[in-house]
């Protein structure tokens, strides 16, 4: 009994004594970043937060006025410098952890992202799971603050964005997490989704702001790395390329041309006839590599599963033979495309960022030891099969085409 | 009151018990994954140290079924004579005195680290040590039960973990097997990780209070197997989802891994983790605990009660020493040295001693059982 | 001993009763001249039947004072020898009966008093199952249990505890299934009692507890028979107070705690959802504060992003630490529940409405308090009313659990569970560990813990209680 008065009596102590509460924040003193920016503006660091302003969650009956979140940005030699910058200026604490997004700003992309960010992965509060992008031919705040969606929050607007990616892979999700997995492996460069502001057409005339409504984010295309510095952007056919080549495709369009006899063709005014699309339902990609000699060949073989989605042409899909030439003429343009793609990356950039090395290295492992390091050499080089097999397995509501 | 009682270790409880020391260390700090070969062979590397650690445990094994009645100073002395005896209990208070100041200091540094940055170390020391005094107080008996109560929790929890992380997991991580790393790597590795072995003395603890002394062996392979795959399963997940190098630089791996858990809109997972991760810690610092006032107890013929408080205040005094001058775990090398020294003595050379001193006078200690015994 | 002569014991008896008022001494004479005199105390007895069966019989027919028991026309006659005894029996509510030149007495028991009528208990009411409850007369309560169990193994042991109330105590239990050694050990116990008074069964609870420090209590207290008689099934013991209808049982384990008897009049698979919901419950009462407190302070990384936002939006403006603002609306909380209980019923409900008006809606639009933590606090007193066996307890760990959750975040919270589940674990109910089956873990016991199964796989009683007889039924055939 006298212990169990000590312990508590100790007990006690800790909690009056200390008073705990050392760590402790009120939530009306954070304030919850969602987007982060970074820049290097004059050799120094700029970092760009959109915090909520958590007020327009409780008055939901006030229409809208004012905006919902704030910016604040702060300056200095380093990610950290830069936060505690914001103190001075900003009267509530920035709290990252809730960040969905990072923007990089294209000039420190290309200075070298990794080496600056050290910060992210050392303190806590940071989520190893945001998203990354690269903001194209821009400084991050510039394209941050544009929210043509419906949603309150711009932060949330660019997340939605990020994950209709699902339905449209002509750009990558890449969260820091992965960006890393690729950055420490040798034979994968990490690739990047960028974002873009664009003007846009304004409709609504009677609308009376329109301000921020005149410009709408895209994400469309992809950034390529070399380790962690930025070489170049990839447009969004051929990040799609990309994508299944990194067997990332769950969903997405394919158009293709389709012609009955040799002598049609894609018309060349107007809108185009004798084409199709397809909506992949399943696509997955296997990577291989063939030593021959001292060539290195890159092999890829990719099953899709598609549902017709629209059929331009006079072509009976209730027929197995004109359903075959449909899938062979989608397995063309896809191998077509990737192709493409590869050899662009090959000759422009000459960075692996398909992970083929990852593929020779589980294939040649001893090999890969000796020529690990300038892989990039030999990718280069290489000679690159593609080998797609379509299958269709829906065909929609009607089955002969319109026309 | 105890017209019932009966100080009895069933085998579920004490296996957990065991189990939670090493399987601690995985869903904490991870060192396997910076053993060599540290690449994506880790799990066989852990397999492999699995018949070593079982080799390295023998003597110790042997002496525990051969002296299951008699703790541990009993059969020290009982061998070795009495000051001989005497010396090597205080050994084992002191091995375990330090066991605790540094786990409990690694615990407190992942505290800092990852929730509460700006709170000073003493305050979290405190808070750690009086709970564990508190449970330690309650005796053997209750600690167990409070095993057997929360670790299947933490257990079913860890896989629950595992699978909602599913989405994070890049197989392709694993590939290729065994081509990237040396043989000898690999049972470099396998030995370092046996060198950290200690549960074994654990077990050693425990034997006296079990109820069936015929389990030992049983009770010691099927707790070493089960832990050793639960690392396992925590290699893999970690290795998975940060990738090899990644989470070879990550003081906590596991604690990332828990962080990236999403599903949908939600997050929040690493709560879960961080509780269970919070109890399985103080009760294997109770343990430490425990076993340092049990063995000073057995050392000065004193209830073990008495060292509870000047220990834990011992400890606390210590931890708040040592981790204010330099992180234990991030900045590992000289402690964690010492104590694989400590350990390597404590489970193998001192029980080799001893084995070897028994042999010789085989005789005369079964005499001294036998007059005991009547 | 009793003097021939009434008028000495008239005057011993009533300097015995120090003249109080209600002491009545009736005297009168036979037909036959012979003196008989009648004492007890006023209310306690049926007039009429002793003006017809006593009275008139003893005076028209008693010729010889030795012949007065053939006189007295009820059959509950006991005869005593001492003028202490002849206290005693007047006390209990018995008139006694003193004859000219006889050396003993007659006690005769024409006891009547108001009771209530047998009703079903309000604080545990149920929807399926018996609704009748105990009453605070002892032999009434007696008759209810019996009425469920018509077992001469039904065992009652009558004792009379407390210096100045003597209060009359019953232990019952079945003979052949209770466990033998708390059987012992709660005689020794009760014989140890060395009260003043025992008012209600709270006092003799508090006796004969294993843990008197314990914020839990280690004793089971009901009213109703079906109860009881479930319990001493299992090979437990109650303990019948004279003057309260809460019956205590013992030995008690956590898991009563989460139980109730409508479990096992229902379909098992319903009986076990309401299991969990109450250990949904029995854990939300007490962490939920302490956990959001938390969460709110130190962890908001761990809050979904836009739950976190909505919260951060309530609590804009509001002047009151987070902490504070919850133990405060705990305790508004405590105030309307301990109000509401002490009013008559219909001020009651009117206290319900200001309370709920008052503090839900006025605080949070005022901007007092956030709406969060309205909600929040009303989840934990809704999680509170389901496991009413457990409520003193929660109410203290909660506050506790809430100040570490203010002071150290979850690592404060989960070492206070630790502390709680030790504690908890730790406790021993007449040697009976007090978590069994959860720790130490029982299997068989497990079947009817968190969920219930069916009746026909319920073979054993609880093994750590019943040590004897054990099985309760065969299994059924063909499993």
């Amino acid at each position: 009994m006298k212990k169990k008065i000590m312990v508590l009596i100790f007990y006690m102590i800790a909690v009056i004594s200390l008073t705990g509460c050392f760590d402790a924040n009120e939530l009306d003193e954070l304030g919850i970043s969602l987007i982060l920016g970074f820049d290097v503006v004059e050799d120094k660091l700029l970092i760009t937060a959109e915090v909520v302003d958590p007020q327009y969650s409780s008055s939901s009956s006030d229409t809208g006025e004012g905006s919902t979140v704030k910016y604040v940005q702060g300056i200095g030699n380093t990610v950290f410098e830069a936060f505690r910058d914001i103190t001075l200026k900003f009267d509530r604490r920035i709290y990252a952890a809730h960040n969905k997004v990072l923007i990089f700003g294209e000039e420190l992309a290309r200075s070298g992202l990794i080496t600056h960010i050290d910060q992210l992965f050392r303190d806590r509060e940071q989520r190893e799971s945001a998203f990354m992008l690269i903001a194209k031919g821009a400084r991050a705040y510039e394209v941050m603050g544009v929210n043509s969606g419906l949603e309150t929050v711009p932060a949330n607007y660019i997340l939605d964005l990020i994950k209709n990616i699902n339905n449209n892979p002509k750009s990558i999700d890449t969260n820091i997490i992965s960006y890393m997995q690729h950055y420490y492996h040798e034979g994968h460069h990490p690739i990047v989704g960028v974002i873009e502001k664009k003007r846009k057409n304004v409709i609504d005339k009677t609308s009376e702001d329109k301000g921020s409504e005149e410009y709408e984010l895209s994400i469309i295309g992809s950034a390529i790395f070399r380790k962690d510095k930025l070489i170049g952007y990839l447009n969004g056919n051929d990040t799609k390329a990309v994508n299944y080549l990194l067997n990332n495709i769950e969903n997405g369009i394919i158009t293709f041309p389709i012609f009955n006899s040799s002598e049609e063709k894609v018309q060349s005014e107007g809108l185009p006839t004798n084409v199709s699309s397809v909506n992949v339902i399943k696509g997955k990609t296997k990577n291989d590599i063939e030593i021959n000699g001292d060539k290195v060949i890159l092999k890829t073989k990719i099953n899709i599963r598609a549902a017709l989605g629209e059929l331009i042409a006079k072509t009976d899909v209730s027929n197995e033979e004109d359903i075959r030439r449909l899938e062979d003429a989608c397995s063309k343009t896809v191998e077509v495309n990737i192709e493409s793609a590869v050899k662009k990356v090959q000759q422009e950039y000459g960075t692996d960022i398909f992970g083929f090395g990852m593929a020779f290295h589980h294939k040649y492992p001893k090999q890969w030891e000796k020529i690990k390091e300038n892989w990039d050499e030999i990718f280069k080089d290489a000679e690159f099969q593609i080998e797609v097999k379509t299958s269709i397995i829906r065909t929609g509501l009607i089955n002969k085409p319109t026309i | 009151m105890s017209y019932k009682k009966k100080d009895k270790l069933y085998f579920h409880q004490s296996f957990l018990l065991i189990v939670i020391y090493k399987m601690m260390t995985g869903l904490t700090y991870l060192p396997s994954l910076n053993i060599p070969p540290a690449n994506q062979d880790v799990w066989i590397m852990l397999l492999v140290s699995i018949p070593y650690t079982m080799i390295y445990s023998l003597p110790l094994l042997f002496l525990s079924n051969k002296f299951c009645n008699y703790d541990f100073l009993e059969s020290a002395e009982l061998i070795m004579g009495k000051r001989l005896g005497k010396i090597i209990g205080i050994y084992y208070s002191l091995f375990f005195l330090t066991n605790l100041i540094f786990f409990s200091g690694g615990f407190i540094e992942i505290l800092d680290a990852s929730l509460y940055d700006e709170t000073p170390t003493i305050v979290n020391t405190l808070i750690l040590l009086f709970t564990c005094a508190y449970l330690v107080n309650k005796g053997i008996m209750n600690l167990v039960r409070l095993t057997e109560l929360t670790i299947p929790f933490i257990i079913i929890l860890f896989f629950i973990l595992a699978l909602l992380g599913i989405d994070n997991y890049d197989f392709q991580t694993f590939l290729p097997i065994l081509s990237d790393s040396k043989f000898g790597e690999i049972n470099k590795g396998a030995l370092l990780t046996t060198i950290g072995y200690i549960d074994i003395l654990i077990l050693r603890m425990l034997t006296t209070y079990l109820d069936d002394k015929s389990k030992i062996n049983r009770l010691f392979v099927s707790s070493l197997i089960f832990s050793t795959v639960m690392i396992i399963l925590s290699v893999l997940v970690v290795q998975a989802t940060l990738g090899i190098e990644y989470a070879k630089r990550v003081n906590f791996p596991y604690y990332t891994f828990t962080r990236l858990i999403t599903i949908g809109e939600t997050q929040g997972f690493d709560l879960l983790y961080v509780v269970a991760w919070i109890i399985g810690n103080v009760i294997k610092a109770s343990g430490y605990l425990y076993f340092t006032t049990i063995a000073l107890g057995k050392v000065t013929n004193k209830k073990n009660q008495v060292f509870i408080i000047p220990v834990a205040l011992i400890a606390t005094i210590a931890i708040v020493y040592i981790k204010d001058n330099r992180p234990i775990l991030a900045v590992r090398d000289p402690y964690q040295q010492m104590i694989h020294v400590f350990a390597f003595i404590g489970v193998l050379v001192i029980p080799l001693m001893a084995l070897i001193v028994y042999f010789f006078r085989r005789d005369k200690i079964k005499s001294t059982i036998n007059s005991k015994e009547q | 001993m009793i003097y021939k002569n009434i008028r000495d014991n008239k005057e011993y008896l009533i300097e015995s009763f120090n003249y109080s008022s209600d002491f009545v001494v009736v005297e009168f004479e036979s037909l036959f001249k012979i003196s008989l005199m009648a004492c007890y105390i006023e209310g306690f007895i049926d007039r009429d039947l002793f003006d017809r069966d006593i009275y008139r019989s003893l005076v028209f027919n008693l010729k010889k004072s030795d012949d007065i028991k053939y006189f007295i026309l009820t059959s509950k006659v006991n005869e005593i020898c001492t003028l202490e005894e002849a206290i005693d029996e007047i006390l209990h509510g018995r008139l006694v009966l003193f004859a000219e030149g006889l050396k003993k007495a007659y006690s005769v028991d024409l006891s009547k008093w108001d009771k209530r009528q047998v009703e079903q208990p309000q604080s545990e009411a149920v929807v399926r199952g018996p609704k009748e409850g105990f009453i605070e007369d002892i032999a009434v309560n007696k008759v209810l249990l019996r009425r469920k169990l018509r077992n001469s193994n039904l065992i009652f042991e009558d004792l009379q505890l407390g210096k100045q109330t003597r209060t009359t105590i019953s232990i019952a239990y079945i003979k052949g299934i209770a466990n033998q050694e708390v059987l012992k050990e709660l005689k020794g116990r009760i014989s140890r009692i060395n009260a003043d008074a025992i008012l209600e069964s709270g006092y003799i609870e508090e006796f004969i507890e294993d843990a008197p420090g314990s914020i839990l209590a280690t004793v089971t207290e009901t009213e109703k028979p079906d109860i009881v008689a479930a319990k001493l099934l299992e090979g437990r013991i109650a303990i019948f107070t004279d003057g309260t209808p809460h019956v205590l049982t013992v030995p008690r384990i956590l898991v009563e705690g989460i139980m109730s008897s409508e479990d096992y009049y229902v379909r098992p698979y319903f009986g076990s959802f309401l299991r969990l919901i109450r250990i949904l419950a029995l854990f939300m009462s007490i962490y939920l504060p302490g956990v959001f407190v938390a969460l709110i302070l130190y962890h908001q990384e761990m809050i979904p992003t836009v739950l976190l936002i909505s919260a951060a939006g309530g609590r804009e403006g509001v002047p009151l630490p987070i902490t504070i603002e919850v133990i405060l609306m705990i305790i508004t909380l405590e105030l309307t529940k301990e109000s509401s209980l002490r009013l008559p019923k219909n001020i009651g409900t009117t206290v319900n409405i200001v309370g709920a008006l008052v503090l839900g809606q006025a605080a949070v639009e005022a901007g007092l308090i956030s709406a969060v933590t309205v909600i929040l606090v009303s989840l934990t007193a809704l999680s509170e009313f389901i496991v009413p066996q457990l409520t003193q307890g929660i109410i203290v760990y909660r506050l506790v659990v809430t100040l570490l959750g203010g002071f150290f975040g979850i690592y404060g919270v989960t070492c206070a569970f630790l502390v709680i589940t030790m504690h908890v674990i730790s406790l021993e109910s007449f040697g009976i560990p007090f978590a069994w089956p959860l720790a130490p873990r029982d299997r068989s016991g497990l079947k009817d813990t968190f969920i219930r199964v069916h009746i026909k796989k319920l073979i054993y009683r609880p093994k750590v209680i019943a040590r004897q007889n054990v099985r309760r039924q065969r299994p059924p055939k063909g499993d």
